[in-house]
């Protein structure tokens, strides 16, 4: 029988340690989907998200059931992610790497269409991936929330703890950075 | 084509792409081990950190008397002009008996 979160929730800080794995079971390929979005590396998304259930089991009492245990649990984990992706850049600055030859080809192709072009997309998400590792924390959090997951502005606020204004003015310097990324990987030369 | 037209073509390149949402086997066995290995609440270390916040707390509250007094001393004189003048019998009454003698000894002193 499924309990609901509430139940498990309430058993995990009466000090059983099944129910807390219950809540890991049920909501671990949530918070992996959310990780992959954020962090290129399988193995380092994957220690992210054990981090996330760490701070989830740590903060679980703060959990007052007003709202669904899982956008809680969302809010955790884009801001464990944020301080992750925060830390990752303090640690390691990114080079400027040029683009392969199929992400050149890619661009080349749909500098000239009119529509986007869905063959090999395999370019295009590497070309994406590398230019969203070259943004700010900050930059790349708000573009993955507001344009790839398309969340909404109110939303965005909710799980990152900013304010309404604030989101707007990072997601307009985040396009304004990504462009700037992008022109210096080259790809202006095909455009 | 615009840049940010490539920028916009990328984005929704990215937001086609499913989400890798798959888990590696027995990961939850993962994370409760690493539940188990938590530290648990030292309450000492509690305690520490509650000191901790007390002595900030203290020392703010320091800081903040410390600059009301080199602040309040420019706002003495205005008290003490708003006072009214002594009145001089009041004065000669209460005049410092030192100061009396001081005068008789200048007025002495002079030929």
């Amino acid at each position: 029988m499924d309990l609901p979160d509430a139940t498990l929730v309430q058993a995990t800080l009466a000090g059983d340690h099944s129910a807390f794995e219950s809540l890991v079971q049920r909501h671990q390929s949530n918070i992996f989907a959310l990780a992959r979005r954020r962090i290129n590396d399988p193995s380092e998304a994957a220690d992210l998200v054990q981090d996330i259930f760490l701070k989830t089991y740590q903060n679980l009492a703060s959990w007052r059931g007003e709202a669904p245990f899982e956008h809680w649990l969302l809010r955790v984990a884009t801001r464990v992610c944020y301080d992750h992706l925060r830390s990752a850049r303090r640690q390691r600055e990114q080079p400027i790497s040029q683009l392969s030859d199929d992400e050149s080809e890619w661009i080349a192709r749909n500098a000239a269409a009119h529509q986007p072009d869905s063959h090999d997309s395999d370019a295009a998400r590497s070309l994406v991936a590398k230019a969203l590792s070259r943004l700010s924390p900050s930059a790349r959090l708000v573009l993955t929330l507001l344009e790839i997951e398309d969340r909404t502005v109110k939303e965005i606020a909710a799980l990152t703890g900013w304010s309404i204004p604030l989101v707007k003015v990072r997601a307009f310097r985040a396009r304004a950075e990504m462009r700037r990324v992008l022109s210096r990987m080259g790809v202006e030369r095909y455009l | 084509m615009n840049p940010e037209v490539l920028r916009q073509r990328l984005i929704t390149v990215a937001r086609n792409v499913p989400p890798d949402d798959a888990v590696p086997p027995g990961f939850e066995q993962r994370v409760m081990r690493a539940v188990l290995a938590l530290p648990s609440p030292d309450p000492f270390a509690e305690w520490l950190l509650g000191l901790r916040w007390a002595a900030v707390s203290a020392a703010s509250l320091a800081a903040m008397t410390m600059l009301l007094h080199i602040w309040l001393p420019s706002g003495r004189p205005a008290i003490a002009e708003s006072l009214p003048e002594p009145d001089p019998w009041e004065a000669a009454l209460l005049a410092d008996v030192s100061s009396l003698l001081n005068d008789s000894l200048s007025e002495e002193a002079t030929p």
